[in-house]
């Protein structure tokens, strides 16, 4: 694989990066997020909701009411004395992990000093960890794009649903996530190298917040993107077919710190004040750091 | 005078080197290109541009390398050339004159060069210039210098030697018109025919002319005789030409019969001894000169030197073939010669035999009618030999055609009654024919014919009795030889016939026979037309256009423009004439005395500057555009140096050679891969999803089977090859024209080859069952009908084809409701419930109506491309499967239907 843009057609999940994923998210227990905010969800999860309802434990006997379906009733309970009992169980909700990965043109990047583009990264990322919240019985979906899934092949399935979506749009997508529905308390994880500007990245998660959503966002970067190590005359471009002649590149070095550094805080600043968290991850870094770092963003509550 | 100057042919254009120092300042500011390099938060730093785009200094070196370019560029352009020392320079218009004869032809093309280098000097200088080739038809006009030059080259060597005076008028009238030309003969040196005689006129027309003489010295072959042991071929060569050769002799098919060295010792002739046998000797028909390349090399044999064609006759007809003389006649003359025989009952034997030509006439004892005599008294005239044997009717009756006087009766020796020994022969003397043959010891003659004493019987004499008779006397009689032998050609005279001396006798008297001339054969009107003639380089072709029937009487003279030497007369008996045939040898021409500027054909010539110029310039902008990748940081990555490697590859690689056969490598690679295949019925829809649903069923056939099938491909009946394929989709669609009665047979044939074409008439959704063909059913109707199918019969649930790979219930498609049908089965045995059924082989069509393309064409994630019924996912994967299927039937045959007795084959066994 050359260093520089790849063709399109490779940010699509295939089975390599499937394995990748399986093997990275088999590395880590279960992902079970915080059950303080678990969602007032009707679905049934791990999350006790110290209530009756739908569950594997046992919660409470109480008195059968006459007019119930007698199916209901206990007859182990009911055969020790004269009264009808109904066994209730405890009302056991599934938590909610909207995931995101930023597949634009920019993320499908690499550089020879990485193993991975940055897309590729991204997409492993969130599909292990979509694996690993599963195994922990919580519900996963890709924000505006799927509906939640908790099947043990919802990373099959994220694929398919990924490859059609990429044969719909002719593997053009947005740079950030679109408008989705999302329910309060539910946890969202975005991956992607937030080039944007940061007002748009702040209005998008001004957006999820206002729909009451909490999660994490992952700035994945190349490590060009970060040291700069060019010199002499040379010409930039990037996918957008912007293009910077530049007699002298390594006068431009200082200036790109400065701005990265810049951009970087506005964009850390932003997600603080949205109730998320904001971690980097370079891509020549082994993969288990960030999903490390993404799965104490999720189960952390923002700390 | 300096030893070499330079000449510019357009000395204006040098001006433009004075722009290299523009060229120097435009150079040094053009930078070589930035590296690119691909970086995706480009956004932030956008707005920091900055005007530092000064550019490096381009290097010293490259600057020098490409003024240098330039100025090659420059100074080839102005057309330079190089003049040595010694090429004069002369003003007027050019006279060139050029011998064009097949003396001039071994270094015509070193002439050619000479002749050409001095009119592009011609050119240089603006010069007009007229060119005549002396064995041409005098005719001179001034010319611009490419003109002349283009007639220069359509110049070539004639294969004859014509005087040269009949251009001195011409060259004369031309030197009138255009005083002060400079003329230049390019001679070949030699006298020819008259060449004193035109050097003086020449030198009287145009004083102080330029003689280009010298080049490489011609040889020649002036004759050749079949003598007894070889051919005899002689050679003869120019003053100062190699010592030694060797030439080759071809028969009429131009296969190479044998070689022969000469050498030359001191003087001009040589003389080559082909040695061959015989019988190959005879089919010699072409001598040429090893490296000679010229008509006088060659020399054409006829049948002058060929075979000799032998006719018998004979009176006896006896039934016992030991008793005929005949028969010994033939066996000894069979290997030597044409043999023609007189055939039973005929009523003119003689007359028909030489009407055929015979150049030998064999008589075995025999009266001669009057009519007769007289036939054979012309052959002799004109050449023939005629051999006659004794015999009892000689003996009683002698006639008088005959080489003596034979005295009645004869002698016998060595019978009941006699005292006298049989007699052997005695020694031959110098001058008989049969000189340097050894008489066997054992040959002895009991009975022969005697001769009358009389003066000159010695001279007739060839061959004696040990007691002095004559056996074998002759004489010549017009230019024939009539001999007798003085005994019977059977055993019963003489034991000669069974010895080996007696053939050889006979092959010494064909040798020596000569060839009976047309007039002997009264055929024609003494007119050869021209079969085949010589060019002036000694190839053999068609008869030059100028050629003319040559007079028989002309065979022998020198040849001469009308009559180029060649084959003349019939086909089956040509007559060659030879280009140099008893040439006398090369004298030289002889300008002693006259105003000539003798010079040598090899000095040195001007030489054009301006490809090598061109050349050097080419591999500078090589070396310029491997320089500018080296500092466009180009360089560092990996494609850069197998791209400079590839560029100097293309420059210095010989062009490719070219296939025979253009672009003919096509057609047998459906050979290499096994592929299937489908009709192009001409509809692009169609087409289109016979492609994709057969592309789909290989990658399937590929992924799940052993069988790896190839590309899919489009093929028409009409003109592709259909054997490479095992099998044939045919989409039928009724729109299309019937195919014609050829294509119908080679489908027949690639049936019965053991080809399955699937048919699918694709309107299953149309169907009715038990109601009316739709269009596509009677299309195919119409079709199959000149096909000869076998029965055919829907195909039953077991049958082999739906047990092949998967167990199916039919073959389904994009639709899953049409029938299949395929080669009725023999009706199954009462009560036998088989798995698998299959007749005899493969059923060589099968016909269905799912439109079985449209369900096996899959997208690149092998989703269905086109929807189907009900469940999408699964039809098109039950369709798959059924084009497994029918692919492994193809393949296989009835195998899986065998395999369903193994457990009943193996229960036998054990049994």
């Amino acid at each position: 694989m050359a260093a520089g843009f790849q063709p399109r057609e490779q940010i699509r999940p295939d089975a390599v990066k499937k394995h990748a994923a399986v093997d990275l998210a088999r590395r880590l227990p279960g992902l079970t997020l915080s059950a303080r905010h678990a969602a007032a969800s009707i679905a049934a999860g791990l999350h006790g909701r110290r209530r009756a309802g739908m569950g594997e434990n046992f919660w409470q006997f109480r008195p059968f009411i006459s007019g119930e379906a007698a199916q209901n009733v206990d007859w182990r309970r009911s055969g020790r004395d004269d009264r009808l009992y109904v066994r209730e169980r405890e009302w056991e909700a599934a938590q909610v992990l909207w995931l995101w990965a930023d597949l634009s043109p920019s993320m499908n990047f690499r550089s020879q000093l990485a193993a991975d583009s940055k897309a590729d990264r991204a997409l492993v990322l969130a599909l292990a960890l979509a694996d690993a919240c599963v195994r922990g019985g919580e519900r996963v979906g890709w924000l505006g794009v799927t509906p939640l899934f908790s099947s043990a092949d919802v990373i099959e399935r994220l694929a398919m649903a990924l490859a059609g979506e990429a044969r719909r749009n002719g593997d053009d997508f947005a740079d950030l996530p679109q408008a989705a529905r999302v329910r309060p308390r539910e946890k969202v994880a975005l991956i992607g190298d937030f080039l944007a500007a940061p007002e748009e990245f702040d209005a998008t998660l001004a957006r999820l917040s206002a729909q009451g959503a909490q999660g994490c966002a992952l700035m994945v970067f190349d490590p060009v993107e970060q040291s700069f190590p060019f010199s002499g005359q040379t010409e930039f471009f990037d996918e957008a077919g912007e293009r910077l002649r530049a007699g002298r590149a390594e006068d431009y070095s200082e200036v790109f710190a400065r701005k990265l550094a810049a951009h970087r805080a506005a964009l850390a600043a932003s997600a603080r004040a949205r109730g998320f968290t904001f971690a980097l991850h370079a891509t020549d870094r082994p993969a288990t750091e960030a999903l490390l770092r993404l799965r104490q963003g999720l189960v952390g509550e923002g700390r | 005078m300096s030893l070499l100057s330079l000449a510019f042919s357009s000395p204006w254009l040098l001006v433009a080197l004075a722009g290299l120092p523009a060229l120097y300042f435009l150079l040094r500011v053009t930078p070589p290109p930035p590296r690119q390099v691909a970086f995706p938060p480009l956004r932030l730093i956008l707005g920091e541009r900055r005007d530092d785009s000064t550019p490096a200094r381009t290097p010293w070196w490259l600057l020098l390398l490409r003024m240098a370019l330039a100025a090659l560029i420059v100074l080839a352009m102005a057309g330079p050339t190089l003049i040595p020392a010694g090429v004069a320079r002369a003003k007027g218009p050019l006279l060139l004159l050029i011998d064009n004869v097949w003396t001039a032809a071994p270094d015509w093309p070193n002439r050619q060069a000479a002749a050409a280098s001095l009119l592009e000097g011609a050119a240089r200088e603006n010069r007009p210039a007229a060119v005549l080739g002396l064995a041409e038809k005098p005719f001179l006009a001034m010319e611009d210098p490419g003109a002349a030059l283009a007639r220069l080259r359509a110049l070539a060597p004639r294969p004859y030697l014509p005087p040269r005076a009949p251009a001195l008028p011409a060259i004369g009238a031309f030197l009138r018109d255009h005083a002060g030309a400079e003329v230049v003969w390019v001679g070949d040196g030699f006298e020819d025919e008259d060449g004193r005689g035109f050097a003086q006129g020449l030198a009287a027309l145009a004083p102080g002319a330029a003689l280009l003489t010298g080049g490489r010295p011609p040889r020649a072959l002036t004759g050749a005789r079949n003598a007894s042991e070889a051919l005899d071929i002689d050679v003869v060569r120019a003053a100062g030409g190699a010592s030694e050769g060797s030439l080759r002799a071809f028969d009429a098919h131009g296969a190479v019969l044998g070689d022969a060295a000469f050498r030359f010792d001191a003087g001009a002739r040589a003389t080559a001894k082909l040695t061959l046998p015989l019988q190959m000797r005879n089919d010699v028909a072409r001598l040429v000169l090893s490296g000679e390349n010229s008509a006088g090399g060659v020399f054409l044999l006829d049948s002058g030197a060929r075979r000799r064609r032998v006719g018998l006759v004979g009176s006896a007809k006896a039934d016992q073939p030991l008793l005929s003389p005949l028969y010994y006649l033939r066996k000894a003359l069979a290997p030597y010669a044409d043999l023609r025989e007189e055939k039973p009952g005929e009523a003119d034997p003689l007359g028909r035999l030489i009407g055929e030509g015979a150049d030998v006439l064999v008589l075995s004892d025999m009266a001669l009618a009057p009519d007769v005599r007289e036939k054979l008294v012309k052959f002799l005239e004109a050449g023939g030999t005629l051999v006659r044997f004794a015999g009892p009717r000689l003996a009683s009756a002698p006639d008088d055609l005959l080489p003596v006087t034979l005295r009645k009766g004869g002698r016998t020796l060595g019978g009941a009654l006699s005292w006298e020994r049989p007699k052997t022969l005695a020694p031959f003397d110098k001058d008989s024919p049969f000189s340097g043959l050894t008489p066997p010891a054992d040959a002895s003659v009991s009975r022969q014919i005697l001769a009358e004493p009389e003066p000159g019987l010695p001279q007739k004499t060839w061959a004696r009795l040990a007691d002095g008779t004559p056996l074998v006397t002759a004489q010549p009689r017009g230019a024939g030889t009539l001999i007798l032998f003085h005994i019977a050609a059977d055993a019963s005279w003489s034991n000669l016939p069974l010895s080996g001396l007696f053939v050889d006798m006979l092959k010494k008297i064909l040798d020596r026979a000569g060839v009976v001339g047309p007039a002997a054969n009264a055929q024609g009107d003494g007119l050869l037309p021209a079969l085949q003639t010589l060019d002036g380089f000694g190839t053999l072709g068609a008869p030059a256009a100028e050629a003319r029937a040559l007079p028989a009487k002309a065979i022998g003279e020198p040849p001469d423009a009308e009559h180029p030497p060649g084959y003349y007369g019939a086909a089956e008996a040509p007559r060659a004439l030879n280009a140099y045939a008893g040439g006398q040898g090369f004298a030289p021409l002889d300008v002693s005395g006259l105003d000539f500027h003798v010079q040598s054909l090899s000095a040195p010539r001007a030489v054009d500057l301006r490809g090598p110029l061109l050349l050097f310039a080419a591999l500078l902008a090589l070396a310029d555009a491997v320089a500018a990748l080296w500092l466009g940081g180009v360089w560092r990555r990996r494609a850069a140096p197998i791209a400079a490697a590839l560029a100097l590859l293309v420059v210095l690689a010989p062009p490719p050679a070219r296939a025979e056969k253009p672009g003919g490598d096509e057609w047998f690679q459906p050979a290499l891969t096994t592929s299937l295949a489908y009709v192009r019925t001409g509809e692009s829809h169609a087409d289109r999803i016979s492609a994709q649903g057969l592309a789909s069923l290989s990658q399937t056939l590929s992924q799940r089977t052993s069988f790896n099938p190839g590309e899919p491909r489009g093929v028409d009946p009409a003109t592709d090859e259909l054997a490479f394929y095992p099998m044939i989709y045919w989409p039928v669609s009724p729109e299309a024209s019937q195919p014609s009665a050829q294509v119908a047979q080679k489908i027949a044939a690639y049936m019965k080859q053991g080809g399955l074409v699937l048919f699918d008439t694709r309107d299953a959704s149309e169907q009715i069952g038990g109601g009316e063909a739709t269009p596509a059913q009677e299309w195919l109707n119409l079709f199959l009908k000149k096909l000869d199918p076998p029965p055919l019969a829907p195909a039953p649930k077991n049958h082999v084809v739906f047990r092949t790979f998967y167990l199916l219930d039919g073959l389904v498609g994009r639709e899953d409701s049409g029938p299949t049908y395929i080669e009725a089965l023999p009706p199954a045995p009462e009560g036998e419930k088989a798995p698998a059924r299959a007749g005899d082989g493969v059923s060589p069509l099968i016909i269905a109506s799912n439109d079985l393309a449209a369900g096996w064409a899959s997208d690149q994630w092998g989703e269905a491309l086109y929807p189907s019924g009900s469940d999408s996912i699964r039809q098109h994967e039950l369709a798959l499967r059924g084009g497994v299927n029918v692919v492994m039937y193809t393949l296989t045959g009835n195998y899986k239907a065998d395999q369903v007795h193994v457990p009943e084959l193996l229960e036998r066994l054990g049994q």
